[in-house]
């Protein structure tokens, strides 16, 4: 029974490290329909700005968030205004081509400056644990599911608080309206994809501890996002939590039942069957695409 | 004035297959000369690539279904054509076939519930199909061998479909391109490519005017397929090995879309296009800078797709006939005035 608990345990801490990676491409969905296949790219490269902070300049990960939010948010920004912005009223499918184009640009540019070598970061309390009765929890882990806990609260904050949080969430609604309204939807935008692609920086932040850092891991942890985000419901930042809890205990569970290798088969298996039958997920609205 | 832009056209699009019948009378002469097999693996790569992207583009362009799976009917003709030699005995001509049947009989059971989803949803399931189909090539190890991949049995003969001189696999893949190209003139000019046309316009007014769009797709799908099959199958007999981080990569789904795009979506001569720029910039990088510089092959053919996509989205052999068009529209109003027609009559 006890192995049970301590997996299940396990499961809900790293579903929710995982809910943290994934909220970045459900809020920019949400906003502006943009599907980032890039979305990995950016765990990537913030995975690796943390790990060198560290090696280089002995920085804790947890630190550098002070220095990764604002430079991930105008990563972002950037982006956005140069490859986006140009054709964000166009048909999807260009939106869908261009961040395809930069997960590939990205990926590669990775490979080639810092070849494909695994590199981790090795710290202190690295493998210490905290007990809970008979449950013995990773501090590493934690911290980033606080991390992440805290992202979440943060961001819900500036959504419903805020004026340019306001202005986010009109615009999701209707552009048009919003437009009516005085916001101006370049510049929101803008800020939104920012303000994604630095949730995504903290994400990077909180994985760098637990998981080695390659040029690749992107399309491991971006394959991972999608499926947290349709499984949730593509836009939606609550599905984003439900998702990831759900993924994290499915993949603490199978990795411990089935073989290796089949982990990666279960999820890519329950993120089809609910694009089939359910492909507005848990929690998303009934118009977010799927249906005849 | 018609007419005459599309006289010009023409001609062009002969001097380009001009063009491309010397690129391949050099390839053959050249290597016979001095025995280049770079230049003509080259030729031979450009071409099979050329009729793959071609054949994505049946549905990827014609049909505006963004898939980003097609590695699926890539791996299952390289597989089939392979492992029915190696378990069964069967003659690769016949595990030609035998690809086809199955990827086609793939596309519907995949395509059936895909195309239920729509934009976005449908290329995320797409994703899905691909890196399922990788997984299983990878863990069904009774069936596939695994990630360690199968090497095709080294019997040289027409009837193995397995040829010492590599001059016999271009003459393959110029028929091969050249079924596909036809097909896809056939398609566009018949009742199924308006169909597409339709469907990737609108394809809620498609459905108004009585159009079965998820048919129309599906039958799309399925040529699709069954062409990428028979492209996997010739790569596998030329290349004399696969595994599935090569036939079932996402990289090889990807190159079809990008050479696509890059060419001109949805058009005939588009992917061909795309192939002639990409494959040769890939292969010279790859030969110049070798194992030194990883990734930079993929770099540039990213940089390139940007900027396609920022400055001509349509692609280039689009934008190059809309040139054409207007060096037509000069040379007409450089005409006397009763030759030339009335304003209401142009075209565009």
């Amino acid at each position: 029974m006890d192995i049970y608990l301590q997996l299940a345990a396990n499961g809900l801490l790293i579903g929710g490290i995982y809910a943290l990676v994934s909220i970045g491409l459900t809020l920019i969905y949400g906003v502006m329909k943009i599907i980032n296949f890039a979305h990995g790219e950016y765990i990537m490269l913030s995975m690796y700005f943390t790990y060198w902070l560290n090696v280089k300049l002995g920085f804790d990960p947890y630190l550098s968030l002070l220095l990764l939010i604002p430079s991930m948010f105008v990563v972002g920004v950037l982006v956005y205004r140069l490859t986006l912005h140009p054709i964000i009223h166009r048909q999807q499918q260009l939106t869908i081509l261009m961040t395809m184009g930069l997960m590939i640009l990205l990926q590669n540019i990775a490979l080639m400056l810092w070849k494909a070598d695994v590199r981790g970061i090795q710290l202190s309390y690295s493998i210490k644990t905290l007990g809970l009765g008979d449950i013995r929890l990773s501090v590493t882990r934690l911290i980033s599911f606080g991390v992440a806990l805290l992202t979440a609260v943060a961001l819900k904050i500036i959504l419903d608080k805020t004026w340019i949080g306001r202005s986010i969430k009109a615009a999701s609604q209707s552009p048009q309206a919003a437009k009516l309204m005085g916001v101006d939807t370049r510049k929101t935008y803008m800020i939104a994809f920012g303000i994604g692609i630095a949730v995504v920086g903290i994400a990077g932040v909180s994985l760098s501890p637990i998981f080695n850092v390659y040029p690749l891991v992107g399309t491991q942890f971006g394959t991972l996002s999608f499926v947290i985000v349709v499984l949730g419901g593509l836009g939606s930042v609550a599905g984003a939590f439900l998702g990831g809890l759900i993924i994290g205990l499915v993949s603490t569970f199978s990795g411990f039942f089935l073989p290796t290798g089949y982990t990666e088969a279960v999820y890519l298996g329950i993120f089809l069957l609910v694009l089939l039958f359910r492909p507005n997920g848990l929690l998303g609205k009934a118009s977010a695409g799927g249906g005849k | 004035m018609k007419q005459l832009m599309k006289n010009t056209f023409n001609n062009w699009a002969k001097v380009l297959i001009a063009g491309l019948l010397l690129a391949v009378a050099l390839a053959l002469g050249i290597p016979s000369l001095m025995g280049n097999q770079f230049i003509l693996n080259m030729v031979i790569m450009i071409l099979l690539f050329a009729a793959l992207s071609s054949s994505w583009n049946i549905i990827g362009g014609m049909a505006g279904q963004l898939s980003l799976g097609h590695s699926s009917f890539f791996g299952i003709g390289a597989y089939a054509v392979v492992l029915m030699n190696i378990k069964l005995g069967v003659s690769p001509w016949l595990g030609l076939v035998g690809g086809v049947v199955l990827a086609v009989i793939a596309s519907l059971i995949i395509g059936f519930p895909c195309f239920r989803l729509r934009g976005p949803f449908f290329t995320l399931s797409t994703v899905a199909v691909g890196e399922v189909m990788r997984y299983m090539a990878i863990n069904l190890t009774g069936l596939t061998y695994g990630s360690v991949g199968v090497s095709v049995p080294m019997e040289f003969s027409f009837s193995n479909l397995l040829f010492r001189e590599k001059w016999v696999y271009l003459i393959i893949v110029v028929i091969f391109l050249g079924i596909v190209l036809f097909s896809v003139d056939r398609i566009k000019k018949s009742k199924l490519g308006y169909y597409l046309v339709a469907i990737r316009e609108d394809q809620d007014a498609a459905a108004s005017l009585g159009i079965d769009a998820t048919k129309a797709k599906l039958t799309s799908l399925a040529i699709s397929a069954a062409f990428t099959s028979l492209g996997g199958s010739i790569y596998a007999q030329y290349l004399l090995y696969i595994d599935p981080s090569s036939v079932f990569s996402a990289d090889i789904s990807r190159q079809m879309v990008v050479m696509a795009v890059v060419g001109g979506l949805g058009t005939k001569w588009g992917p061909l296009l795309g192939a002639l720029l990409l494959v040769p910039l890939d292969q010279f990088i790859r030969a110049f800078f070798g194992g030194k510089v990883h990734g930079l092959n993929l770099i540039i053919y990213a940089v390139i797709l940007i900027l396609v996509i920022l400055t001509i989205p349509q692609g280039i052999w689009p934008t190059i006939e809309s040139w054409f068009k207007k060096i037509d529209r000069k040379a007409l109003s450089k005409l006397p005035k009763n030759q030339a027609q009335k304003p209401g009559s142009e075209v565009r």
